[in-house]
């Protein structure tokens, strides 16, 4: 599943132009920018459907772009860098971007992560549709209508997420409603929960899970959720 | 040293004490007109009582009183602290030697004998009052120098007492101006060392940004190259792809190199590396595949057995060390055997488990507690160029992990690396 647009903002010529050909013949429409000044300047610079971005540019900074370009639309970006220290990773995550690789990489690789990331917002998008927490049956019904038997646990993790609406449910928040001890930290119980939970419901249906960690503050269920 | 004042002055009050008031007459003008105040009584009783009050600086007392005697007076007066110092001056009609003793037995220091001479009398008490009064500087005196000398002592071990205290300060000085000496010159070494590291640092950046890409560049050229070669289909006793396929495996292999060489100096010496944080399984692996050469690839069989498409791992340091892992896998085994790398889970401990199972020599025991130093290759490393930086990177990357590692042999022949890394954990 390939985008049919695509941006690549990279000052590497010689990268730039196999990535290009590789994609081009795989029926992308492929526009390279060396420096991310040009990028910005250029007609519909924000209308593509993907963005492969480099870290290190002539112009405005790789971070930058990837915030600005992530504040027009929900378009796919994939980071490709040999920046190496090590908060890189998250700083690019924060700043928007789907995916980071570290450089080098083969044009393969940049293809393969450009498919998982427009797999995963395509899916997303049709998942407009609600996922339902039965509480008679104590099942989780996915928008494809897969049903996911729930443990007691899982029970009260959902419940939790139902009543949160899509907002951030905090790990105390959580750790209190498992009956657990929050201020424990050495205690795993709900990030293993988590865990489990996701991985129940990743057997019993291809959906992507809209569950989310937001690192060392809880976790966020992004798709619609109505108990019924 | 100046006399006491109060030794000087002439109010001197002496307390003539005699039953006879003819007596008492004569030496009232005797003694005022020597400029002295003169106290009477009549008898030891009243004597007793008017020395309390007109505290007296001498007492003359006569012997023979009726009532309380002249002896037993004095007795009295010198049982008493607050007379006991004032001297007593007997004045007697007898002249035998016993009561003059019996007198200075009771602690009289004179007498004069009667008829009262008026000369004899004023030289004796005016010898007695300028003894007294000696007597009494003398005490003054010492009492002072005592006090002056409590108050030097005092003032000498308050000097002391700074002194030493002014000593210590002067060594605690020091210590803390050689202190701050020495950790100036550790902060100008760290700085300096920091400084160091920095540009090490800025080197090996520029050497990922500036030489890696452009290896890796060269590497698909030569593949496309070799591809284009073969796909002109020209027939031939030597294929003539072989000399590109060579210098594209050593291209692969100086990229690999100078990528551990890179993940070694910065982002596992560092302290802090990325975070762990959701990440597709499937893309992951396809990922770390792709790492290798197209014919290592053809060597490798993917199983997965697991359900699970989100794994949590650091991905950029987790991807070097599983093509590390397998990287050796088939540099360590027969160019036509298979590696396999198994993706599993286990639920005790929540984890993902990665096998790398090959059909090579096997490792042998002796090199398996040093096989993840760095620095350790294998029996045959002579035919295989690299730093020994690969495995010693993968156990690193499995500690940030908290994973475990274990080294089993595989059946027949060949060798089952096994990689645990724990789910389910607070990111």
């Amino acid at each position: 599943m390939l985008p049919s647009t695509l941006a690549v903002v990279d000052d590497d010529r010689e990268y730039t132009e196999y990535l290009t050909q590789y994609l081009q013949q795989h029926g992308v429409a492929v526009s390279a920018f060396h420096d991310s000044d040009d990028f910005l300047l250029a007609a519909g610079a924000f209308d593509f459907e993907f963005y492969v971005v480099d870290l290190m540019l002539p112009g405005v900074d790789g971070v930058d772009l990837i915030r600005l370009v992530r504040r027009r639309g929900p378009a796919g970006i994939v980071v490709v860098s040999g920046r190496v220290a090590p908060d890189v990773f998250e700083s690019v995550l924060r700043a928007g971007a789907d995916m980071y690789l570290m450089k080098p990489v083969r044009v393969e690789q940049v293809m393969l992560a450009i498919e998982a990331v427009q797999r995963r917002i395509v899916n997303s998008r049709s998942q407009s549709d609600v996922w339902r927490f039965d509480r008679a049956s104590q099942r989780l019904i996915a928008p494809d209508g897969a049903h996911i038997e729930l443990s007691e646990t899982d029970l009260t993790l959902v419940e939790c997420f139902v009543s949160a609406e899509g907002s951030t449910v905090t790990h105390a928040t959580l750790c209190q409603r498992l009956g657990r001890d929050p201020a424990n930290e050495a205690d795993n119980l709900l990030h293993a929960a988590i865990y489990r939970l996701r991985r129940r419901i990743e057997r019993a249906t291809p959906a992507t899970v809209p569950l989310h960690s937001e690192p060392k503050v809880g976790y966020t269920f992004r798709g619609r959720l109505l108990a019924v | 040293m100046h006399p006491d004042e109060a030794l000087e002055s002439p109010q001197t009050t002496i307390l003539a004490v005699d039953d006879e008031p003819a007596n008492l007459s004569l030496l009232i003008r005797w003694l005022e007109d020597r400029g002295h105040t003169v106290v009477v009584a009549l008898d030891g009783e009243e004597a007793l009582s008017r020395a309390e009050f007109a505290r007296p600086d001498l007492i003359l007392l006569d012997v023979q009183m009726p009532r309380l005697n002249g002896l037993d007076t004095c007795r009295r007066l010198k049982a008493d602290p607050r007379q006991r110092d004032v001297p007593v001056i007997f004045m007697t009609a007898l002249t035998n030697t016993r009561d003059k003793l019996a007198g200075f037995d009771a602690g009289a220091v004179d007498y004069v004998t009667k008829p009262l001479d008026a000369a004899e009398v004023v030289a004796r008490i005016e010898t007695h009052m300028a003894l007294y009064t000696l007597r009494r500087q003398l005490v003054l005196r010492n009492a002072r120098l005592s006090e002056e000398i409590a108050v030097r002592e005092q003032a000498q071990a308050a000097l002391e007492r700074s002194n030493k205290e002014l000593e210590q300060l002067a060594i605690e000085r020091a210590v803390r101006v050689k202190a701050e000496g020495e950790s100036a010159g550790l902060r100008r070494l760290l700085e300096e060392r920091d400084q160091m590291l920095y540009e090490r640092e800025e080197m090996l950046r520029l050497l990922a940004h500036e030489v890696r890409q452009p290896l890796n560049n060269a590497s698909a050229a030569l593949e496309m190259a070799s591809s284009a070669i073969a796909a002109s289909g020209r027939p031939g006793s030597t294929d003539p792809r072989k000399p590109l396929v060579r210098a594209q495996q050593v291209l692969d292999h100086v990229i690999g190199t100078l990528n551990n060489a890179l993940a070694a100096a910065t982002m596992l010496t560092s302290g802090n590396t990325e975070a762990i944080c959701d990440t597709e399984l499937d893309t992951f692996i396809q990922l770390v595949v792709h790492d290798l050469t197209p014919e290592d690839r053809d060597r490798l069989v993917v199983e997965s057995a697991t359900g699970n498409r989100t794994v949590q791992l650091q991905p950029v340091l987790m991807r070097l060390a599983l093509c590390n892992l397998l990287v050796n896998a088939l540099a360590y085994s027969p160019r036509a055997s298979v590696v396999r790398l198994v993706v599993a889970e286990t639920e005790e401990p929540l984890a993902l488990t990665f096998e790398v199972i090959d059909e090579g020599e096997g490792i042998p025991h002796e090199l398996r507690p040093t096989l993840f130093d760095k620095g350790t290759r294998g029996r045959n490393a002579s035919t295989k160029a690299g730093a020994g930086l690969g495995m010693y990177i993968v156990r690193r990357v499995i500690d940030l992990h908290q994973g475990r590692i274990e080294i089993h042999g595989n059946k027949p022949r060949g060798s089952i690396i096994r990689v645990s890394i724990p789910q389910g954990v607070g990111v």
